[in-house]
Formats: C-alpha cells, sequence, structure tokens
C-alpha cells in the first residue's frame, strides 16, 4: 500500500484498476506482487500478452521490409530474442521465485544481458547492447499499457493515469468508463479539472511521478475531495472507502430532493444558478441537476473535432444545446483560445508568453474570417431560442468597441441577406483582465452585462501562472486584491443597472460562493455536478449573514487571515 | 547422432546480431541440438541472444557441435554459411 497526496480538484472516490496513458519515459520501479498462486499466474499472464503483441508487431514490421533485407533481418532478430526459450525461462522465474513485476523482470532481466554485451571488449558488439534496449522498450510498452489511441477501445472502466491530458485527449476519452483522472501536472484549474468536475468524475492533479509509480492494472483508490490516491490499498483502507463511496452516493440522493425546490436564502433572495458547459450534449446533465440555463457555454471545443469550423458547424452546435434548454438562457463565449486550450491551431508555436499573448478575443481581431463565420452562427441561434453573446478577454474599451463594430458589421450582412436574427441580443464581456476591471465603469455603458471569469482574473492580477506548479500555491482567490476587483466589478454594474455574474472557478466552492452573494453577486455560473450542492448552500443561509461574511471578509489584510476566517465560518477548506 | 564441423567467423563486424539472427533462422528446420564453441565459451547455436553474447569477432575460429538425428545435415548447412555469408545480405 502506497498513500500519495496530489491536489484536489474534482469531489468524490473512485475505486478501481488504474490505466497508464503515458509510457515514453517511464522508469520501472522495483516492484512486487504477493505470492499468491492467483497473483504470479495473473502476471505470467501479463507477460504473456505483452510478448505475443510484440511478436505480432515484429512479424508486421519485418513483412513490410521484406525488400529491406538489412532491416528486416534485424526485427527478425529481435523477435528472436523475445521468442528465446532462455530469456523467456529467466522472466518467468523472476516471477515466479522472486515475486517480481512483469515490468520489472523483464526490465531485470534484458540490463542484464545488456550488460554482458556492453562489457564485451569489441566495439561492435558492446554497442549492440542498444538492441536490447529497444527490445525492452518494445515489451514495456505492451506491459504499461499501450497507446493513447487504444483508449477508444477500453472495455472495462479505469482510473486514468497521466502526466497530463490536453482537452483535445479529454475529448476522445470514453467518459462513461472512466472513474477518475490522476495526472502530474495541474491545478484547480487546469483543463483536466474543469473537464472532471462538470462531468462529475473524480479527480486529483500534480500527482508528482504518477506516471512511474502507478501502472496498468493496480487496484488505486482516489479521494477527488481531499486530492488522496492510494496505490495497492489494503482490505481495511478498501472497506473504509468503499463505505465513504456509499456515503456519498446516499448524499447525492439526498440533494436529488432538493432538485425541485427554489434557489433561494432563508430570508427569500432568489439566486440564480446556470452551468458551464463545453460541449452541447452536456446541456441535459446541467438541466437534470436544475440548472435554469447556461452562463457559459466554452465554444473552443467546436474547433476539436473540426479545426477550421465553418458557419453551419457552430450553428449546428448551438442548435443541438438550445433543443435540450427548453427555453432557457444560453450565454455564448465568443473563440477563447489560449495557449494553454491550444489545439494546434497553428499560431501558438514559438509564443514565449501564451498568456499575454496572441489569445481569445486577439486572435480573433487577427482572424476576422474565423470570428465572424462564429458570430454570423450565435446571431442566426439567437433568432431559435434565448441567446446571448460574451467577448472574453477584453483588456479596454477600444477592443470592445471594435468587437462591437464586427458585429454590428455581421448583423448588417445577415440583415441585407434576409436571414433572422434577434436584432436587440444582448452582448456582454467576461471581466477576467485587472484593467477591465479597473475600468468597469467605462465598460460599462457598452455592454447589457458582466460576467467575472476568476480563473484568469486571479492568474492575471496575481501573476501566476496557474499550471506552473512552482507558483501554483500562490494563486489565491482569498486575496485582498481579488476581492476588491469583484466588488468593484458588482458595484459599478448594480449602479448602472445592468447584469453581473461570475462563472470562474471561485463560485464553485462553497466558502467562496456565499461571500460572493453578500457582494451582491445573484447570478452563478457553475459546473453541473456542483449546481445541487450550491444550491444546498443557498437556501441554508440568510442573505443577512452572507453580507456579514462578506464584510468580515473585506476586512482581512493577507490571503492566510482570509483563508482563516472562511475555515471558521465554514469549516475545513 | 554426432557431427562436428570447425568454422571460421570472417566479417568484418563479429558474429553479431544480423548472422547469428540467420544462423537461428537457418537451424530453425533442423531437430538436432547445435553448439557453437569458442575456446572455453560454448552456446546454444539456436539462441540470437547467445551467439552475440559470446562476442566473436572476425577471425575467431568456432567449432559447431550438433547432437541429434539429422546433425549431420545440419552442420554441413551451417559450415556452408559460415563460408558462403556475406555480411549485409541476408538469407532468405
Amino acid at each position: 500500500m502506497d498513500i500519495k497526496k496530489g491536489i484536489p480538484v474534482s469531489l468524490g472516490v473512485a475505486i478501481g484498476e488504474a490505466f497508464l496513458l503515458d509510457h515514453e519515459g517511464y522508469r520501472i520501479p522495483k516492484r512486487f506482487i504477493s505470492n499468491t498462486p492467483e497473483s504470479i499466474e495473473r502476471e505470467k499472464e501479463r507477460y504473456k500478452n505483452s510478448v505475443e503483441k510484440a511478436i505480432s508487431e515484429l512479424l508486421e514490421i519485418e513483412e513490410k521490409n521484406k525488400s529491406n533485407k538489412d532491416i528486416a533481418v534485424l526485427f527478425m532478430g529481435h523477435r528472436f530474442i523475445i521468442e528465446d526459450p532462455g530469456i523467456q525461462e529467466e522472466i518467468i522465474e523472476k516471477i515466479e521465485q522472486f515475486y517480481y513485476t512483469a515490468e520489472y523482470a523483464v526490465s531485470h532481466i534484458m540490463h542484464k544481458h545488456s550488460y554482458t554485451l556492453k562489457s564485451l571488449p569489441n566495439d561492435y558488439h558492446s554497442k549492440r547492447s542498444i538492441d536490447l534496449e529497444d527490445i525492452e522498450n518494445r515489451l514495456l510498452k505492451h506491459l504499461l499499457g499501450g497507446q493513447r489511441e487504444n483508449l477508444c477501445n477500453l472495455k472495462n472502466p479505469v482510473i486514468l493515469v497521466a502526466k497530463d491530458l490536453t482537452p483535445s485527449e479529454t475529448v476522445i476519452l470514453p467518459q462513461d468508463r472512466i472513474l477518475a483522472f490522476i495526472t502530474e501536472i495541474g491545478g484547480r484549474t487546469s483543463h483536466t479539472a474543469i473537464v472532471a468536475r462538470t462531468k462529475g468524475i473524480p479527480a486529483v492533479v500534480g500527482l508528482n511521478a504518477a506516471t512511474s509509480q502507478i501502472r496498468t492494472g493496480d487496484i488505486v483508490v482516489v479521494d477527488g475531495g481531499k486530492g488522496i490516491v492510494i496505490i495497492d490499498p489494503d482490505t481495511s483502507t478498501l472497506e473504509k472507502y468503499r463505505l465513504q463511496q456509499k456515503k456519498e452516493q446516499l448524499r447525492q440522493e439526498k440533494l436529488k430532493t432538493i432538485l425541485n425546490l427554489p434557489v433561494e436564502t432563508i430570508d427569500g433572495y432568489t439566486i440564480t444558478l446556470r452551468a458551464n458547459i463545453e460541449e452541447p450534449s452536456e446541456v441535459k446533465l446541467a438541466m437534470q441537476n436544475g440548472a435554469t440555463g447556461i452562463g457559459l457555454y466554452r465554444t473552443e471545443f467546436i474547433y476539436v473535432n473540426e479545426p477550421d469550423p465553418q458557419e453551419e458547424n457552430h450553428l449546428e452546435a448551438y442548435r443541438t444545446a438550445l433543443k435540450d434548454l427548453k427555453g432557457n438562457k444560453l450565454i455564448i463565449r465568443t473563440l477563447d483560445f489560449g495557449a494553454d486550450k491550444a489545439f494546434g491551431l497553428e499560431d501558438f508555436a514559438g509564443e514565449k508568453n501564451p498568456f499575454l499573448g496572441c489569445r481569445s478575443i486577439r486572435l480573433c481581431f487577427e482572424k476576422p474570417d474565423l470570428f465572424k463565420k462564429q458570430l454570423r452562427a450565435i446571431l442566426r441561434a439567437s433568432s431559435i431560442g434565448d441567446v446571448e453573446i460574451m467577448f472574453p478577454m477584453i483588456s479596454s474599451l477600444e477592443e470592445l468597441l471594435r468587437a462591437k463594430a464586427i458585429l454590428e458589421e455581421t448583423k448588417q450582412d445577415l440583415s441585407k441577406e434576409n436571414i433572422s436574427y434577434n436584432k436587440s441580443i444582448k452582448v456582454g464581456m467576461m471581466i477576467e483582465i485587472p484593467s477591465s476591471a479597473i475600468t468597469a465603469d467605462l465598460l460599462v455603458k457598452e455592454v447589457d452585462f458582466f460576467s467575472i471569469g476568476t480563473n484568469d482574473l486571479i492568474q492575471y492580477t496575481l501573476a501566476v501562472d496557474r499550471i506552473n506548479q512552482r507558483v501554483a500555491p500562490l494563486y489565491k482567490p482569498a486575496h485582498p486584491a481579488i476581492f476588491r476587483l469583484i466588488k468593484r466589478v458588482i458595484d459599478i454594474a448594480k449602479e448602472n443597472h445592468i447584469k453581473v455574474s461570475m462563472c470562474g472557478e471561485m463560485s464553485s466552492e462553497s466558502h467562496y460562493l456565499v461571500p460572493l452573494m453578500g457582494l451582491g453577486l445573484r447570478e452563478f455560473s457553475i459546473s453541473s455536478s456542483i449546481l445541487l450542492s450550491a444550491k444546498e448552500m443557498i437556501r441554508k443561509i440568510t442573505m443577512r449573514r452572507a453580507k456579514e461574511i462578506a464584510q468580515n471578509l473585506l476586512g482581512c489584510i493577507t490571503h492566510e487571515e482570509a483563508l482563516d476566517y472562511l475555515n471558521k465560518e465554514f469549516g475545513s477548506i | 547422432m554426432e557431427a562436428r564441423a570447425k568454422a571460421t567467423v570472417r566479417w568484418r563486424a563479429g558474429l553479431h546480431i544480423r548472422p547469428a539472427t540467420c544462423i537461428v533462422k537457418l537451424l530453425q528446420k533442423y531437430t538436432c541440438d547445435v553448439k557453437l564453441m569458442q575456446d572455453q565459451a560454448i552456446c546454444n547455436a539456436k539462441s540470437v541472444i547467445q551467439i552475440i553474447s559470446l562476442g566473436a569477432e572476425c577471425g575467431t575460429s568456432l567449432i559447431i557441435d550438433a547432437r541429434g538425428e539429422d546433425s549431420q545435415k545440419a552442420v554441413e548447412a551451417l559450415k556452408a554459411f559460415f563460408d558462403d555469408y556475406e555480411d549485409e545480405d541476408a538469407l532468405w
């Protein structure tokens, strides 16, 4: 049993078999299996399977290189070595008599032979140890779970272990077969974390060396609420977590009982809870959890399936979302590609400082055709449902006016073509760059609503790259600067009678949700999976109390003081 | 049945993985046990890893030793291989 601690990013307990996504750059730790006949048999079987797969792979290579005999013979040699009864016996002996894992047995024996070759006096011979390394890698590749593309063929539910997952990878994952995520890189607001929370899949990120310490087939416990990962748990630990899982299930069932109750405080203040989505197919889950619309549709995913999506691709996605929304609001955010979410669009290469680079609305200005295709589709969708449009990453009034001018042009184009759209479509902007929070009083005259995006706002205000683990602890939502900026934006919106909401991760946590309500926020957009627990929290508190908490929090002069206070108020954070 | 013959490694790079692979491939047709002996060292001529671990360099003399029904034929074929095989020219 091995207990590891990472960053907790998505609630829930999962117990299951690990599936390792990365096999490049692995190190094989000295690991043992238990000395029962079953586990020995299982390990031998794993070894034999890897041998079979390696052999058929090599036969294919030989066949393909028939015309180049040098290459074909070399790989035939590799195959003969893998098939070598002597070597097979040695490896099996390590498993049977010394309880080595198949990986470790293969690695150990191949290293041994490699060492023999290396110590030969003849230079040519000693260099041949490279062949043995190649053979070792081939076997390990099969033992460690194979390539990424095989992922779609997963039959049984697994706990996915990877260095990191790119957005496009998370998209192709068969999510119904993922029990939990474990990654080495990332923080609370990294992409994997967001996707995990959206889907309600437990996740722990920032777990150093996860891919070298966990191997495919290991039984693993993931506690996504505490950030704990237990490899090869003992019986009593397993029992403990099974119990916790059951409790969590009961809690979820209990939460279902408030599904149809209004989202209001004890003293009668109504709060609007909407959901964040990445794909239209998620609308259903959002509605099932009581969302009254979508407060943030991250449209970047349209670009995953179709690198250069046309107007029709966009429209198709928006239509699907609207169909399931049944008249509820859909706030579509225009393209917000950042380097952290690059899907292989050519233009991100070489940016030294991508978070301060050409992303999001800046990219749209650079590529007006790409921007207009999306705007046309959003406008067309506005004639079939309650659609609002939201511009991301606005840093100045000029940018806002420029985006609005392009929207106006697009509207006129549609009018000329006699295509219908909602002429008074509401236009809002994200407040996620400090300059826009500071100049909110200037921007407010030009929009129908503000939506505060806390992830970027915190990152830019505190100058912390949220993915860089060395500075991740400096990413502090409770920093006094953040509350002051948020308060300013809310106050200005209220004075000017425009709507203000929050769609950042910050509002996903109840200890922030309450003080944010106290600051005056009445609309939130959060992950579907926590809609009900947010509702439960709201229904348990009075607005008077929320205001008191907000006031007290504004009085805290350091992040630590603020956290201590929230801890006292809400229990452990 | 037993058979023996002397052979010399003529390949510049020695008895490395490619000729070793050809030897194993060639001997797959025969049921007899075949050993290669070099001074004190002895190896199974049907195992690539054992052959290359001999580290036999160019000019090395080896003794081919076969035991089993078709040992005579196996030794003859192997001897011919040592005499005729040009490295970089595989046996198919």
